[in-house]
């Protein structure tokens, strides 16, 4: 851990300090999670939903993080997981069959106001909501945060086999929608 | 650095299309989001803990259990814990709560006409009150200790056997009856149709029979007959009529037949030298 993590979980376990502590928490890791977030979401305010119930959950537990891992793997971790729950309860309230699922999002995405579909980063973010959920994970984790397969081992609980498979798979794919679309 | 390059370095190979695609997220947020976020959530971290308006008086929750324990024990409506009694009856609770809500309620809102019910139905009106069903004196007083009793009543043993039993062999016996009917009928059966069957069809019939109907049958009838059939017969084909006798069986043979008779033979058919007299 980061002498930076480290300083900031002591200050955070202080009650005179802890709040201070977790603002500068936030303030270092909100964009990264944010984007991360978005990515799956797609729209500005389901990430806002997400991201400030996974700092609600850093806030509760923190108190007992182990540190047998990195702070920001920590945070991933608990990032994601909100975004499965949140994509899988969005599943269960939209009237779409669940395989039509990704063509909500994909709908989100050509409804963006800034929506181009001449660019290929536009074509690459459709291409991305084909994939299956915990494969599009894998995929934007490497791909947009370029983190390491041991890193994701840890966010995912995955072997690290598994997860270069997955993530040359959905390389695949992409490239495949892009070049057919 | 190294992990970048290699990262980049594997996309490449995977696929050159998407290496040479921009990494920038093409979504957007607004500029004051960030700078905000913090005291946001924050916030909310600290309305989700937020204490409640309602205050308790102190020590209310010591004893707490033991004193509901011991108004069960005593019964509905009595207090014995700490706090404030609970009045009795229902009356008495909402006057406690709300005195205008306890004067309200005995004030009725909805209104009939006078001997409404008298007209609609005067037997009704007559038997509104009265319950024609009685009950023994003490019926409800001693009612939970008979209900006691029965329940611990041990059972008896003869109460055990008047239960009816049902063996599992009864069906068993049944299926021995059918088996042994099924025996015996075979036997009769097989039988008959041992003593009526005759192989190939023919029936055979006694030679007393044949001799009995021969004068029925015609003589041209006979005729025709003995012409259709072999007429080897008539030869003499069997070897005991070439059997080569000697003269003592001759003598044997014919010692019982009279002379008179052989005589007669002879004079019909010749040979006399041919037969062997005594």
């Amino acid at each position: 851990m980061t002498i930076q993590d480290t300083e900031l979980l002591l200050q955070f376990r202080d009650p005179e300090t802890k709040e201070r502590a977790f603002t500068a928490i936030i303030r270092k890791y909100q964009e990264k999670l944010y984007w991360h977030i978005r990515r799956m979401v797609v729209e500005h305010e389901d990430a806002n939903d997400v991201l400030q119930n996974v700092f609600i959950r850093v806030w509760n537990g923190l108190e007992n993080f182990r540190e047998d891992s990195q702070l920001y793997t920590w945070l991933y971790r608990i990032a994601t997981n909100e975004c499965l729950s949140y994509l899988e309860q969005q599943k269960r309230k939209s009237a779409l069959p669940l395989d039509e699922t990704e063509s909500g999002l994909s709908n989100k995405i050509v409804a963006d106001k800034y929506f181009d579909p001449n660019k290929l980063e536009w074509k690459l973010q459709l291409a991305i909501q084909q994939l299956p959920d915990k494969q599009r994970v894998v995929f934007t984790l490497r791909y947009y945060d370029e983190m390491p397969y041991e890193e994701m081992s840890r966010v995912l609980d995955t072997s690290e086999g598994a997860l270069k498979a997955s993530y040359h798979h959905a390389v695949k794919k992409i490239e495949d929608y892009i070049l057919n679309h | 650095m190294n992990g970048k390059n290699d990262i980049s370095e594997e996309l490449r190979l995977l696929s050159e299309l998407i290496a040479t695609i921009s990494r920038e997220t093409p979504y957007r947020v607004a500029d004051d989001y960030f700078p905000d976020l913090a005291a946001r959530v924050l916030l909310r971290v600290k309305t989700q803990h937020k204490p409640l308006a309602f205050n308790v008086p102190d020590g209310y929750f010591d004893g707490f259990a033991e004193g509901v324990l011991a108004r069960i024990k005593s019964g509905a409506g009595k207090a014995s814990g700490p706090g404030k009694p609970v009045p009795e009856g229902v009356e008495a609770e909402l006057a406690s709560l709300s005195p205008l809500l306890a004067q309200l309620r005995q004030a009725e809102t909805y209104r009939i006409p006078e001997g409404y019910f008298e007209e609609i139905s005067p037997i009704l009106a007559v038997a509104k009150n009265k319950n024609p069903y009685t009950v023994p004196e003490e019926y409800f007083h001693r009612l939970p200790v008979e209900i006691e009793e029965k329940v611990l009543e041990p059972v008896t043993v003869e109460e055990e056997e008047q239960a009816r039993v049902i063996t599992l062999g009864a069906h068993r016996s049944n299926w021995w009856k059918y088996s042994a009917a099924a025996v015996v009928a075979g036997l009769i059966f097989t039988v008959g149709w041992l003593r009526l069957y005759v192989p190939g069809g023919h029936r055979t019939t006694s030679p007393d029979i044949v001799a009995a109907s021969l004068p029925r049958v015609s003589d041209q009838d006979l005729q025709r007959f003995l012409a259709d059939q072999d007429t080897t017969l008539a030869q003499p084909t069997s070897n005991l009529a070439m059997q080569d006798f000697s003269e003592n069986d001759l003598k044997t043979l014919l010692g019982d037949v009279p002379d008179g008779e052989l005589k007669q033979y002879m004079e019909e058919h010749g040979g006399a030298n041919d037969i062997a007299t005594n």
